[in-house]
């Protein structure tokens, strides 16, 4: 477990940025992370972070603030019937000695109400609190992408997919 | 003499025959084997339509050119952006390869949040030549049924639990404004003649989908 741990904070601090933020009390990093810029025309942003939670306990996000916008709620994508889903989440259990993703097609946090859509080269002051009353706060830079070289998934192995899911609709 | 007839006979009879394979040619051109996109079993000519503020968008949109249709609204924070972005990248491959990107139509189901003028500079922040539109809900639903898209209006009840109704069904007053909508996140593929023949299904990957789009 341990060993896979060290191996994971290798990876993850050869491919992602230098940790935004790491707690005083709560041992938690969160890194790599961006808002996604969207039209000015647009009413919503999303922001994308990893959460690496190196305790033994699980952590808990009850809640999330960020500048320059009225609300802000954490969320997370899916499918149902055949339709894109979106579900407002109460909370989020990163659980223990786990590096957790909010990326596109998962958990992320929305971004209402924007006095001004946040434009790429921005930052956007995002905080965060916990179950144990602590708040945690980052700057999130304005991408149109997370420029990284990504992987595309499209020689994933399929074959194991649940099509469950997939409807003719 | 009965030699000529027969050789006009003949003659119109092959004529027919090539005349009935150009008009069935047209009526179902063939597509190339795709590796991701699902072939629809029959291809669908698209009903009469009108969308834009001044009924400028009509079925006369998908003739000549091939075109990618998407289905979504505009306070879509990751689903519809993830789409458009994912788009963009197809159209670079295309463009990188010497090819024709289709025309990416992105239709939103929400025309009582967003408007034309909105969802085409909305559409042009991801690629220039990207078309965004919306229009009567029961214009869209035409198209809807069409390409057999399913949407529907959620919102977060007062007991914490989220209810999904009809777009057009009254909800409360103070979720008019923050509603959600479900909706199908297939991609549409229109040949030429207007007919939807084929659907890429999520997960989309640009480079599976331009793959597919290159065969074209």
């Amino acid at each position: 477990m341990q060993k896979s741990i060290i191996t994971t904070l290798i990876a993850t601090a050869i491919f992602s940025t230098a940790p935004t933020f790491a707690a005083e009390t709560t041992n938690i990093m969160i890194m790599d992370s961006w808002v996604r810029a969207a039209p000015p025309s647009a009413k919503v942003q999303a922001a994308f972070f990893t959460v690496m939670n190196h305790s033994n306990k699980p952590i808990v996000i009850t809640d999330v603030k960020a500048q320059g916008f009225g609300r802000s709620e954490l969320h997370l994508s899916g499918k149902k019937d055949g339709m894109m889903t979106m579900q407002k989440q109460q909370q989020v259990t990163i659980p223990a000695n786990t590096v957790f993703q909010f990326k596109p097609g998962s958990y992320h946090v929305m971004l209402l109400e924007p006095n001004k859509i946040a434009a790429p080269g921005e930052l956007v002051n995002v905080s965060f609190t916990l179950l144990n009353g602590e708040t945690i706060s980052t700057k999130m830079p304005v991408k149109r992408d997370n420029n990284k070289a990504k992987m595309d998934h499209g020689k994933m192995d399929h074959s194991k997919m649940d099509h469950s899911n997939m409807k003719h609709n | 003499m009965k030699k000529s007839k027969v050789i006009i006979a003949a003659g119109i009879i092959g004529l027919s025959a090539i005349g009935a394979m150009v008009a069935n040619h047209i009526q179902q051109p063939s597509l190339p084997t795709f590796s991701t996109a699902y072939v629809q079993p029959k291809q669908t000519a698209l009903p009469e339509f009108t969308l834009g503020d001044n009924q400028e968008y009509t079925k006369a949109l998908f003739q000549d050119k091939w075109s990618l249709v998407f289905f979504g609204y505009a306070s879509c924070p990751d689903v519809c952006p993830t789409e458009l972005y994912n788009l963009n990248n197809v159209a670079k491959i295309m463009t990188d390869a010497g090819k024709t990107m289709p025309q990416v139509v992105f239709i939103s189901v929400d025309p009582q949040r967003d408007n034309n003028e909105m969802l085409t500079s909305y559409a042009h922040f991801y690629n220039d030549n990207f078309l965004g539109m919306t229009g009567a809900s029961s214009e869209i639903d035409k198209l809807v049924a069409s390409f057999g898209v399913i949407y529907q209006k959620t919102f977060l009840a007062t007991n914490g639990k989220y209810v999904s109704v009809p777009y057009t069904s009254p909800i409360p007053e103070d979720q008019r404004e923050s509603y959600l909508i479900n909706h199908s996140s297939r991609l549409y593929l229109v040949n030429p003649q207007g007919q939807y023949v084929a659907a890429f299904a999520p997960p989309h990957s640009a480079n599976k989908i331009a793959e597919d789009l290159l065969k074209l």
